[in-house]
């Protein structure tokens, strides 16, 4: 049995500006917050009381890893 | 979450303004401080054949209360020039079972992570499958 990865769906962050980080529900479904450095965003997700979250960044429009 | 030693990952498809696509294989990982397991944290990294090591942007290390003012330091010359990386010992959380890695932190990693050669593709057999659009991993367990 070969398990599959979740993936956020394309439209997830469509209302953050890029170069922002962003915790994602550990199901990878919903933000549970954004902001423009990764100290904020871990900030604002653990002042909700989220313990468990992954971290992830809205490319920037030009982002292409070579 | 981490305890199947083989995964599917569906590409992750990014569509720029005028329709064009671009993909790429993303896959999250736990990061945990290998002298404080409580300090831990979950990263979507890209999945990078191209990279020599395994990168992570340099405020993981201080989220996972690690001081990498004294770590090795080293510079690596990319396609985009040359960067700054600290290397540091951290236990990654992989699909079939965490390990130690010796890992980079980088100060301007426009990512939170990049999945290289050292530390990542050298503990699995990687398929990338562009007709499915999806890469298959199977990790190389070691008796």
């Amino acid at each position: 049995m070969v398990k599959t990865m979740p993936v956020p769906p394309a439209a997830l962050y469509n209302d953050i500006p890029p170069g922002f980080w962003v915790a994602l529900s550990m199901d990878e479904q919903h933000v549970i917050a954004s902001a423009k450095t990764m100290d904020e965003v871990v900030s604002r997700a653990e002042s909700i009381g989220e313990l468990e979250y992954v971290i992830d960044r809205v490319p920037p429009k030009d982002l292409l890893v070579l | 979450m981490f305890s199947d030693p083989f995964i599917r990952v569906p590409f992750k498809v990014r569509t720029d303004d005028s329709g064009k696509e671009f993909l790429s294989v993303q896959l999250t990982l736990l990061l945990e401080n290998a002298t404080d397991t409580a300090k831990t944290k979950y990263a979507k990294c890209i999945v990078d054949s191209g990279a020599v090591f395994t990168v992570f942007h340099a405020s993981f290390a201080k989220h996972l209360g690690l001081d990498i003012s004294g770590s090795e330091q080293i510079t690596v010359v990319g396609i985009g020039g040359s960067r700054s990386l600290w290397l540091h010992d951290i236990r990654l959380h992989l699909p079939g079972g965490p390990l130690m890695a010796r890992v980079g932190f980088q100060e301007d990693l426009p990512v939170p992570g990049l999945l290289g050669m050292q530390g990542f593709f050298e503990h699995f057999r990687i398929t990338f499958d562009g007709a499915n659009r999806e890469c298959e991993l199977e990790r190389i367990l070691k008796s």
